[in-house]
């Protein structure tokens, strides 16, 4: 060993390598140890390198994950997403998929929540940990959306929220739940505000309103932002009348609309999950000839069906990020909204344009980030900026705080009129002029 | 407020008797073959759409879609107790159970596919139409529909007890052995006790599609009460059930009126708890002492 070493110093460690190695120089334990000392720098560097310098294996499939609710009270909702989805999907792939990742192609799973949160949970461990997806995107229950972002948060998979508006989604400190769509405090102040502009424009005074929600999530949480925005002296400062909340899918709706009628409220602010319960309550205003001003809605009174109830149903204000009239502002849409017409039979409205949405914003993380780790896309969609051009909804734009919440979520204000939903306000975006006060039944006739 | 309080009552009446003939079904079918079907409220459903169907392809009114609906309802109510129940008439009271809740999301999923869960809306010329007296007033498809389930359940007691079916019937439930060795062909008594209980949940879903928006889920919504009536009323009590609805609907309106909406089923689940506390048979049952 000894003689080695000094033959090294001599001659230098190349030379052990070239030369004709004789049995004076080198013995055969020397020849051991260092065929042992050659194979661990091998196998230490090879795994440093891979430590340091991980193999990218060639992605060829992006999974994203949506847990929609396929059956149950809002199984409507979630089959009139998914075929949209499905179809965008498919041409994001036509068009190469995605670009940054060498063309791999998109691949939805969809999962039925049973528009129950406890399954909607179930199911997006499931599609985390068994299906591998990358990405989550809802956009439908505030209830099924809470307990999936918990998910997505324990196995820190970034979960994309549309028309899920319960504020509790964005305040929990979650790192992993971003959602594009506006909170119930933002849109109940905003459709404050916009009672405040219809009282201004008609010069009639509101003093008094009720609160009527579902005892959802999303309605009992609707029903504390109205009460905030009515705090708020700039917006607010109404007289709450009474305030309701009834169990979702009810039989009969007669006993509160009777209780609304004892108590006189001028206008109504109101937060129903689902188009059955809006039919039901609006049919019911009018069998108790239940005369008010206005009636804002912070959902279902959108939905293709509510329409179906004619002239009962008019005159209703309801914010949302997508109506009709939104192919007026946005004439791309129109192709898309037909598109959705052709493969359901059915208008395009809110949720579907909010998962149009909510795959835009996937598309573009991963085209800018160019992985399918978790983590990275989770930092893109904290630093990201989509612009409002390419989004059919009446949003400024995407780019969400600390938070998650989008800063640029801005709520269309639409109103039932005999030419159906009619986007008319905020005032300078507006497409027709909103009709206040509403007519009484006995005005509407018929 | 006292208007509107009698409306509340009055309007529970309406929804009572709704609950009464989805529920009579329930009891009727229980009565005879001891078997609970979760699948009612579906057939339930099942009858809503082809009401809605009728009105919305050739606008037969479901009033008179009824004379459809009775008998072809009756008929699948025979062929279910003949492919579904027979073969598990004898077995565990789980079985059965499970049985019959897979039924339900068999029928409430294939509903789902085909006609998606959109809300239908039947339109009757009579769907506006109102009475009014001062702040009370009366809606006609309520009314029809009320009027339509006491008719049918006074209908039902008077088969029951005056015609020799009814007491064969009657028999069978009191006592199915006995029956059959008097000469009662035992299994067409129970053909006839499922037809006849699934006619009922036919004729209730055809009256409530005239105002309730017809959806995968209406079933279940009414099928819910529809248990707690059933056993409020004595399980296989038809007479109880009816008093029992009306008791149900009553207490729910009267509820959501002067206490609370949320509260609204919390307080009938209350008296029903409250009732087989102290009256364990049910309301209209023989007490269970030993």
């Amino acid at each position: 060993m000894k003689s080695f070493i000094n033959y090294i110093d001599k001659k230098g460690f190349s030379m052990v390598i070239f030369m004709k190695v004789d049995k004076r120089a080198i013995s055969k334990v020397v020849a051991v140890v260092i065929a042992v000392i050659v194979v661990v720098v091998a196998v230490g560097g090879y795994f440093a390198y891979t430590a340091f310098f991980p193999p990218t294996p060639k992605v060829t499939e992006v999974r994203i994950g949506c847990p929609y609710p396929l059956s149950g009270t809002a199984a409507t909702i979630g089959l009139d997403c998914k075929p949209l989805i499905e179809w965008f999907v498919d041409q994001i792939n036509k068009e190469g998929g995605i670009k940054s990742l060498g063309g791999a192609k998109l691949k939805v799973i969809f999962a039925d929540t049973e528009s129950k949160p406890e399954i909607a949970r179930i199911q997006a461990a499931k599609l985390i940990t068994e299906d591998k997806c990358v990405v989550l995107m809802d956009g439908t229950l505030s209830g099924n959306a809470l307990t999936q972002a918990e998910e997505c948060e324990k196995y820190g998979v970034p979960i994309i929220l549309g028309a899920s508006s319960s504020p509790t989604l964005t305040e929990r400190g979650f790192k992993y739940t971003f959602r594009h769509w506006a909170h119930d405090k933002m849109l109940a102040r905003s459709l404050f505000a916009f009672l405040k502009h219809l009282e201004k424009e008609s010069g009639k005074k509101v003093e008094t309103i009720a609160i009527v929600t579902d005892n959802t999530l999303f309605g009992v949480d609707c029903g504390k932002a109205y009460k905030l925005a009515n705090e708020d002296p700039e917006v607010g400062g109404y007289k709450i009348v009474e305030h309701i909340e009834f169990p979702i899918g009810p039989t009969d709706l007669t006993s509160e609309v009777a209780r609304l009628k004892v108590a006189k409220p001028q206008a109504l602010f109101l937060a129903v999950t689902v188009a059955g319960d809006c039919i039901l309550l609006q049919r019911t205003f009018k069998k108790m000839d239940f005369n008010f001003w206005a009636l804002f809605s912070a959902s279902g009174h959108h939905m293709p069906e509510y329409g179906d109830i004619g002239k009962t149903g008019w005159y209703v204000y309801i914010r949302l990020p997508y109506g009709p009239d939104m192919v007026i502002k946005k004439p791309w849409v129109k192709p898309i909204a037909d598109k959705f017409k052709e493969l359901t039979g059915r208008e395009f409205t809110a949720y579907p344009a909010a998962a149009y949405a909510s795959l835009v914003l996937i598309r573009e993380v991963l085209e800018k980030c160019g992985s399918t780790d978790p983590k990275k896309i989770r930092d893109t969609l904290a630093e990201i900026y989509i612009p409002p051009e390419k989004l059919p909804l009446a949003h400024a734009g995407i780019k969400f705080d600390e938070n998650g919440q989008n800063i640029h979520a801005l709520p269309g204000i639409f109103q039932w009129q005999e030419t159906g939903l009619r986007l008319v306000g905020p005032p300078d975006v507006a497409v027709v002029k909103p009709i206040f006060p509403q007519p009484t039944w006995a005005e509407r006739g018929g | 407020m006292h208007e509107m309080l009698t409306q509340v009552i009055l309007n529970g009446l309406f929804l009572g008797a709704i609950y009464s003939l989805v529920s009579i079904g329930l009891t009727l079918i229980w009565g005879t073959m001891k078997i609970i079907n979760f699948s009612h409220g579906c057939l339930m459903m099942v009858s809503m759409y082809i009401s809605f169907w009728l009105w919305f392809i050739i606008r037969l009114d479901p009033l008179i879609s009824i004379f459809i609906i009775f008998p072809l309802m009756y008929g699948i109510g025979c062929l279910f107790q003949r492919f579904i129940i027979m073969p598990i008439l004898e077995a565990e009271r789980h079985a059965q159970l499970l049985m019959t809740f897979g039924l339900m999301l068999v029928i409430k999923n294939t509903v789902l596919y085909v006609w998606r869960a959109d809300y239908r809306i039947v339109l009757p010329l009579y769907a506006d139409l109102f009475f009014r007296t001062g702040e009370i007033v009366f809606d006609a498809p309520r009314v029809i529909a009320f009027t339509a389930a006491i008719a049918l359940s006074i209908g039902l007691h008077f088969f029951m007890t005056k015609t020799s079916m009814g007491m064969a019937i009657r028999a069978v439930a009191q006592d199915s052995e006995a029956a059959s060795a008097m000469g009662i062909n035992v299994y067409k008594i129970y053909s006839i006790t499922c037809g006849l209980g699934t006619a009922f949940a036919g004729v209730a879903g055809a009256l409530i599609s005239t105002y309730y928006p017809v959806n995968p889920e209406a079933g279940t919504v009414f099928m819910f009460m529809a248990f707690v009536i059933m056993v409020l009323g004595s399980m296989g009590n038809y007479l109880g059930a009816m008093v029992a609805g009306l008791i149900i609907g009553v207490t729910e309106g009267v509820t959501a009126f002067l206490i609370s909406s949320s509260l609204r089923q919390a307080v009938a689940f209350i008296v029903f708890i409250l009732t087989l506390l102290l009256k364990p048979e049910g309301l209209f049952g023989r007490l269970l002492r030993r």
